[in-house]
């Protein structure tokens, strides 16, 4: 009847413009895809993409998929590192991701040279942000996803059916300057 | 001798059924016959672009009353003018207003706008994201398969408006006035006081 799904695109655009700030258009960098046959890992993807390509200083020197998982994006960030000890930056197609990257960057010493950008808005990440092991994450909003669906399908099962078949919900960009807005997958108030 | 003209009437049924049971073709050339296409974004861009744009962009507001009512009641403006696509707090607009660029090459020239509640400039070298697509109100992204193909039309829609109206802005003289309609969001939850427009029209004033 209807999907309910997350501006992935449009988060990662917003996502890749603070990437490009931060780093003033130039530098390295890694990416960590997520799987790579879900549509998620691509649509983020893309969106980074759409903004930073667009900038020639700023070099993709690897790209590899770290399965969303934190254990195998610290082991692929590790031998990313051995390979490219110098990046600048590094992008995850989610929070698990970054959490491992962060881990491989800090095991190798480098945690105040490399920059880390995470999507999702997952309660370990909100909290490095504050504390500066993260710059930034896309926030998702799973309770308002959750809340609209139950809503839609009351209102299905009392006759309506005049619904929009996609229903894409807002990303939001999280960085250290209005982390305080925010909770684990959602806002402060 | 019967045993035989049985095998062989059997045989030839069977390859008479077969034959017409199986058939080889291409791809493309059943796609084409049946009107199935892959979805080009291109094409949908610009077909926007060529036949939809101009009749779109008589609804953009002056951005002198943009501004006054961002200052002044920003829920009837969202209401009035903004156009948003699923659940989000960033409503995008048309608006249209003058600028003159000032340095060839800058990547924003500031808008004539004088004593503003907000600083708005023209973007003038990259253009992101979604804003263009969904200020025009055209696009409705059930009309798409998926979300990929509804974001790659966004991005060759933004193609286009850098190669047929920044690029307007390389050869243009400083101090040279222009006219433009073009694409801003805002976050309706923080309203903000640095507005970028992308141009989706420029004309030259003499």
């Amino acid at each position: 009847v209807s999907q309910i799904l997350s501006d992935n695109y449009s988060g990662c655009v917003r996502l890749g413009q603070y990437f490009v700030k931060k780093l003033n258009g130039k530098g390295t960098y890694v990416e960590l895809l997520g799987l790579v046959g879900d549509n998620n890992t691509w649509n983020r993807s893309k969106g980074f993409h759409s903004v930073v390509d667009n900038y020639p200083d700023l070099k993709m020197v690897a790209q590899q998929t770290g399965e969303f998982d934190r254990n195998k994006a610290m082991e692929v960030m590790e031998s990313m590192l051995q390979v490219h000890p110098n990046i600048d930056a590094v992008f995850c197609g989610n929070d698990a991701m970054a959490m491992g990257a962060y881990q491989a960057v800090r095991a190798a010493e480098k945690e105040d040279e490399i920059l880390i950008f995470g999507f999702d808005g997952a309660a370990d990440v909100v909290d490095a942000i504050r504390d500066g092991k993260i710059e930034a994450t896309g926030m998702q909003f799973p309770k308002i996803m959750a809340k609209t669906a139950a809503e839609y399908a009351d209102r299905f099962l009392k006759g309506e059916r005049d619904f929009s078949q996609k229903v894409p919900v807002a990303v939001e960009l999280v960085t250290k300057e209005n982390v305080d807005n925010y909770i684990a997958y959602g806002k402060a108030n | 001798m019967k045993k035989y003209i049985y095998i062989s009437v059997i045989s030839l049924l069977a390859i008479v059924v077969l034959y017409n049971s199986v058939y080889f073709e291409k791809l493309d050339a059943k796609k084409v016959k049946e009107g199935l296409k892959d979805f080009n974004p291109k094409d949908s861009a610009e077909y926007f672009w060529n036949s939809q744009l101009e009749k779109v962009l008589l609804s953009a507001i002056d951005l002198k009353l943009f501004d006054s009512q961002l200052a002044d009641n920003p829920e009837f403006l969202i209401r009035q003018y903004g156009k948003a696509v699923g659940i989000t707090s960033t409503f995008c607009f048309l608006v249209k207003g003058t600028a003159k660029p000032a340095k060839p090459g800058s990547e924003e020239i500031p808008v004539d706008i004088t004593n503003g509640y907000a600083d708005y400039s023209l973007q003038a070298k990259y253009i992101f994201g979604n804003t263009a697509r969904d200020a025009t109100g055209y696009f409705n992204i059930d009309d798409f398969e998926n979300t990929m193909d509804f974001n790659a039309v966004a991005t060759e829609l933004n193609k286009l408006i850098l190669e047929k109206e920044v690029a307007k802005l390389d050869s243009l003289s400083t101090g040279k006035k222009i006219a433009f309609v073009g694409a801003l969001e805002i976050n309706s939850e923080n309203i903000p006081r640095q507005i970028s427009i992308i141009p989706l029209s420029i004309e030259v004033l003499r």
